[in-house]
């Protein structure tokens, strides 16, 4: 009485239903969801990410960001994130239909960046938060960032995108600080993450 | 009765052939369990002291947690659960294992796959899915290594000869065939073949959730019901309500992952199952719940003798515990404070440590002697292990429960600015350093006691195995000594 | 119907279907028969019910308390 195959098919096939359920109907459902063009005219929304801002898609996952960082804005009546100005609307699938892989998070230990570009437009301001959270946000928990940035001795002009350097900070004269190609690509990311573009079935009544 | 019916060294002969691939299942893991626990201080540390160590890429934040989860995960829980896996099963089945060497050859697969991951991780390739972030190169690794674990599982239980099927047979069997479909149906729909936006997040807690409920929970379970009543002496209250939890436990937990998206992007119907499976759950986890406290019931007692009972009892209360607090958390009401914050963090906790790593570590107080033929070489050890460790759990989760708790009350007054919010958790964040650097001093005190067994140091016991009152009736496992028979009972 | 009513049928009647084999699987072969006995099946004349197979180690080290 050899029942092992019965045994192995049983465990199978209680597997098998529930991966229908949570994984292929939530598919059927929502893989069919495409960018609406606004009523009174305009782009597209959602836009798939420009050539460099999606190069800073790979930095903000590889260094982790998602850990301390969500990219969702919850309904008006399920915590306060509307209410503390994280972003104008809840979030809804179609927001998402260009995300691979998924950067929605579980944490909070820092604000809710689905909003952050429209939130803080400012490229020198993330650079010199990124290179140390404190320059920006007194206190901060946030994980510095310097490595994405070069010290360089200025030769000729200072640069362009060279940091303001708060008083204090040990910089030998004739150097300048200045973001590395991969802080630029994030920054840019940063910069194109924006929900705010009104979504009929955001609404809530 | 007759008193042997079969070569008394049948079950040695049977143990030992399992002893090459356990102990590189249980060595690896070791390895991995220190090394994860370094990574966890560093993170920790980090949490709340930014500037420590933060001038390299390679041990920023964002990458030592997630090298610190798997190797925790894959490198100690899934190595330590797949020995005890192999020993159970071969144990239950009464079957020597074949080909032995085949299987340590999955360890080394397995170890290679881990190395590369967490370097992978730590050097900038993280694949970025939680609970998933090796690079695309490690999971055909750890599929290979673990085809030839799931194949030699079944061949053994193919070969047994013990005609019932044991509840932990059915718990191994669930964990034999879930995760490796979990573990690629996952990989492909995320990594090789993606689908994109909120489904893909939808497949990420489906398996984030069943790698720790299809996968680690029915081992830690599996071993629970066969060690409790093996070192008590003494049958499960009721197999019925044991087999029950089993059916219970593959019917509904399959369909919790979606809690995890609470309030988030995604259809509302499919957190509302979740939601409701998740209430189910009360069934499969009252049936242990209730299995393991009446099998211990008057037995208490052997807790104060034996390692491997106190660190499995105290896993199988956690695991209540752990389940019921999950169970909590998928109601909306709760997760909306608890979302987001260290309550979760201390909730993953108690589930992967407090439950599974504990049992684990009773499964090794029990195997390692019988497979090395050597004892543990200190009981004060065993006790600065166990008083540490369940300490360090047990204060991880209250500090991070009640601050997860404030800081999600806090997250949901909005006039609370959010800077603030933060700054208030910098005290929990260093108390769960506090913590975890206890819990490493037990794992080192533990990794060091191994070792000593590996290797046959200290003094060589001439004793019996093992020991109590001298009245009770405890006997040892040796092939040499004659089995004392229990007596009046 | 939609197509997702339909999967759900589906499931519904995979997920309670298998539920339903796999624990009759379970009585046919016998495994559900004998409860009791079958609490008993890791036990043996070696290692009989009622006794204690673990301790702390002895040795060169005191009791444990
Ligand atoms: C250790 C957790 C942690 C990690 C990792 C982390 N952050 Fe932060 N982040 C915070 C905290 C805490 C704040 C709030 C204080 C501040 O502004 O610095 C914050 C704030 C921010 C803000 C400003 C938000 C606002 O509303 O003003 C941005 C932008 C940001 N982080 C981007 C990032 C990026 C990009 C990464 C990855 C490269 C990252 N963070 C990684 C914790 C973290």
């Amino acid at each position: 009485m050899n029942n092992a195959p019965a045994i192995f098919l049983g465990v199978f096939l209680v597997f098998a239903s529930a991966w229908l359920g949570l994984i292929f109907a939530p598919y059927a459902q929502l893989s069919g969801l495409a960018p609406v063009v606004p009523a009174e005219g305009g782009d597209a929304y959602p836009r798939p990410l420009g050539g460099l801002a999606a190069q800073g898609r790979v930095i903000y996952r590889v260094n982790g960001c998602i850990y301390c960082h969500s990219q969702q804005i919850r309904s008006e009546r399920f915590g306060t994130d509307i209410a503390r100005g994280w972003g104008p609307r809840r979030t809804v699938a179609r927001d998402y239909i260009y995300d691979s892989p998924h950067l929605l998070g579980s944490m909070r230990t820092g604000p809710d960046l689905a909003n952050i570009g429209a939130r803080q437009p400012s490229a020198q301001w993330h650079h010199r938060h990124l290179f140390n959270p404190t320059w920006t946000s007194p206190g901060s928990i946030m994980s510095p960032f310097s490595f994405l940035y070069e010290t360089r001795k200025i030769v000729g002009q200072k640069s362009v995108d060279a940091l303001p350097i708060p008083k204090g900070y040990p910089l030998a004269d004739g150097y300048e600080i200045v973001p590395s190609d991969h802080a630029k690509a994030l920054v840019a990311y940063l910069q194109a993450l924006d929900h705010t573009t009104p979504l009929p079935e955001a609404e809530e009544q | 009765m007759s008193l042997v019916t079969r070569p008394p060294d049948r079950r040695v002969s049977i143990d030992a052939s399992t002893r090459l691939p356990v102990l590189v299942f249980f060595t690896s893991a070791v390895f991995w369990l220190v090394t994860g626990s370094f990574l966890a201080i560093l993170a920790s540390i980090k949490m709340h002291t930014p500037g420590f160590l933060a001038s390299t890429s390679w041990l920023t934040f964002g990458r030592v947690r997630p090298a610190h989860l798997n190797a925790v995960a894959y490198g100690w829980a899934s190595m330590a659960g797949i020995g005890v896996l192999l020993w159970l099963m071969a144990r239950l089945s009464r079957a020597e294992l074949r080909y032995p060497w085949l299987l340590a050859v999955a360890g080394g697969i397995w170890n290679v796959g881990i190395l590369l991951g967490i370097v992978g991780i730590l050097s900038g390739q993280s694949s970025g899915i939680e609970w998933l972030e090796f690079p695309p190169y490690v999971p055909p690794i750890l599929v290979a290594a673990y085809a030839i674990v799931g194949v030699w599982a079944v061949v053994t239980f193919r070969d047994r000869r013990e005609k019932h099927v044991y509840v932990s047979q059915w718990y191994l069997f669930g964990a034999i065939f879930w995760f490796p479909w979990l573990y690629t149906v996952t990989n492909l729909l995320m990594v090789y073949q993606p689908i994109t936006g909120v489904t893909q997040a939808s497949v990420n807690w489906w398996y984030g959730h069943n790698a720790l409920g299809l996968w680690f929970t029915p081992i830690g379970l599996a071993a629970a019901y066969y060690l409790i009543p093996k070192v008590i002496g003494r049958p499960i209250h009721s197999y019925y309500l044991s087999i029950l939890g089993f059916w219970a436990l593959a019917l509904f937990y399959n369909w919790n992952g979606a809690h995890h998206l609470i309030g988030g992007p995604v259809p509302a119907w499919l957190v509302t199952v979740s939601s409701v499976a998740s209430g189910m759950m009360i069934i499969p986890v009252g049936a242990v719940a209730i299995n393991h406290h009446m099998t211990m019931w008057g037995y208490f007692h052997v807790l104060k003798y034996s390692p491997t009972l106190r660190f499995i009892v105290f896993g199988s209360m956690c695991y209540t515990a752990v389940s019921l607090q999950g169970m909590s958390q998928s109601f909306r009401t709760l997760n909306q404070v608890t979302h987001f914050t260290h309550y979760t963090v201390a909730h993953a906790h108690l589930g992967l440590y407090g439950f599974f790593s504990m049992v684990m570590f009773g499964c090794i107080y029990y195997i390692m002697p019988r497979l090395t033929g050597w004892e543990w070489a200190s009981s004060r050890m065993i006790k600065i292990h166990f008083w540490t460790t369940a300490l360090g759990i047990g204060s991880y989760w209250t500090i991070l429960t009640w601050g997860g708790l404030m800081q999600g009350i806090e997250l949901n007054d909005s006039d609370l600015p959010f800077m603030t919010i933060m700054k208030r958790t910098i005290p929990y964040l260093w108390s769960r350093t506090f913590s975890g650097v206890l819990m490493t001093t037990g794992h080192l005190v533990f990794a060091a006691l191994f070792a000593m067994n590996l290797l046959h140091l200290g003094e060589r016991r001439t004793e019996p195995t093992l020991l109590g009152d001298n009245d009770d009736n405890v006997a040892t496992e040796s092939a040499q000594a004659p089995p004392v028979l229990g007596s009046s009972h | 119907m939609t197509l997702t009513e339909i999967i759900w049928m589906a499931c519904a009647f995979i997920f309670g279907g298998t539920a339903v084999w796999g624990l009759s699987w379970s009585v046919r072969a016998g495994q559900l028969d004998d409860l009791n006995g079958a609490a008993t099946s890791i036990f043996d004349d070696d290692e009989p019910v009622g006794l204690r197979t673990d301790g702390f180690p002895t040795g060169q080290v005191e009791k444990f308390r």
